[in-house]
């Protein structure tokens, strides 16, 4: 019997990354499909065993081109941010991503570096409480989270735990508020837009207020495009149906611009 | 003859279009960078923080400063740490508004703009965890 389809929640859950991880002067490779709902941080401690065991956590890095990647970004902001991709290209090839992975010469202004699990996960619960605070005025709900369920949604995070995660995920990013936390980045060295918007609005609305010169238009897209989850949104989605479908885990909506594609 | 007349023809109309697109696509990247270049300049504000000591931490001389928008918030930790005479490697947790400790590479101006109270950013400072 055909099994009832996979919620929209569950299908952005479980979109993920496939990635292929070298170092120079090395024939090592490191391949993983990262869910886009996980961190690079979770990865650390094995690509320094294959790579270099005798390595300091706080040494290693890993690039993208040369972009360095940040250990405390979801794996989907990244990818979305970095891969050029632009996922409407008619030049359907299968995703893979090549990262390289390096120890020294640290880049520490442009990575943080997390040298335990322990600094990670503070790292992802004060994300989780910064978005918390945006929706409620205070980081209030993560905050009375009990210890089980504080555990539970970790643990959902470094097990790729659908049925942990959803249950608690609803009941942080409900809003009562009607107040929802997003953030746009316009390139990978460009600024981040960080703001608010109500529930009841369309994105484009959103786009065309916060971001004039590159929306003149709340209806259709002149020089960008809005990408989330991989996803290229419609500028009529809600910023209900957004917020209630497509957060990341930390809570918040991030939302990658890229340039709109000429077709020839 | 004639077939292969088209032929050419039909190479040069695709090469032109290309052409055309690449042009287009250039400048398209152009106007969006020079958006973002004016958008950095403006990020050249300066946006007003306000420190608060939690428990039994060191006192600031002031607790009032201004800092340019565009820093990150890892610039915050270092600035304080020399104020209260911390070594760099030491503890210092800094918490906005009593809630959340931001990243160190988030941007000043973007959690003034969504955080601040009453025209100022309120950092609260101490130098054990003051909760989890």
């Amino acid at each position: 019997m055909k099994q009832q389809r996979d919620s929209i929640p569950e299908l952005v859950w479980n979109g993920n990354i496939s990635v292929e991880v070298h170092q120079k002067e090395n024939s090592l490779t490191y391949l993983a499909n990262l869910p886009r709902h996980s961190y690079f941080a979770q990865i650390l401690e094995d690509l320094k065993q294959l790579f270099a065991p005798k390595a300091a956590l706080e040494e290693c890095w890993l690039s993208s081109g040369k972009a360095s990647i940040k250990w405390h970004w979801p794996v989907g902001v990244l990818y979305d941010l970095l891969s050029l991709k632009d996922p409407e290209s008619t030049t359907a090839l299968p995703v893979l991503w090549h990262l390289d992975f390096h120890v020294g010469s640290f880049p520490s202004s442009l990575v943080v570096p997390m040298g335990s699990m322990e600094t990670f996960r503070s790292c992802f619960f004060n994300a989780l409480k910064e978005s918390d605070y945006v929706r409620n005025g205070s980081s209030s709900l993560v905050i009375a989270l009990s210890k089980p369920e504080t555990d539970s949604y970790w643990n959902s995070l470094l097990n790729h735990d659908f049925y942990d995660y959803r249950p608690i995920a609803t009941k942080l990013f409900a809003s009562k508020s009607r107040i929802i936390p997003l953030k746009f980045y316009l390139g990978a060295d460009a600024p981040i837009v960080q703001t608010s918007a109500s529930l009841g609005y369309t994105l484009g609305h959103v786009l065309h207020k916060q971001l004039p010169e590159f929306f003149p238009s709340d209806v259709s897209c002149s020089l960008l495009k809005p990408v989330l989850q991989g996803i290229v949104l419609p500028l009529s989605i809600s910023t209900d149906l957004m917020n209630r479908d497509f957060c990341y885990p930390d809570g918040f909506l991030h939302i990658v611009l890229i340039p709109i594609s000429i077709q020839g | 003859m004639a077939s292969s007349s088209n032929a050419v023809e039909d190479r040069l109309s695709k090469k032109l279009e290309s052409l055309h697109t690449g042009e287009e696509t250039n400048h398209l990247q152009e106007k969006v960078n020079e958006i973002i270049s004016s958008y950095n300049e403006k990020e050249n504000r300066k946006v007003n923080l306000r420190f608060k000591a939690i428990g039994r931490t060191p006192l600031l001389r002031k607790n009032v400063f201004a800092i340019n928008a565009s820093h990150r918030f890892d610039k915050v930790i270092r600035f304080l740490k020399k104020e209260l005479s911390l070594q760099p490697d030491s503890s210092l947790l800094l918490y906005v508004n009593y809630c959340f400790a931001p990243a160190p590479d988030e941007i000043i101006g973007n959690l003034y703009d969504n955080f601040s109270i009453d025209g100022y950013l309120l950092i609260y400072y101490c130098v054990n965890v003051a909760f989890g």
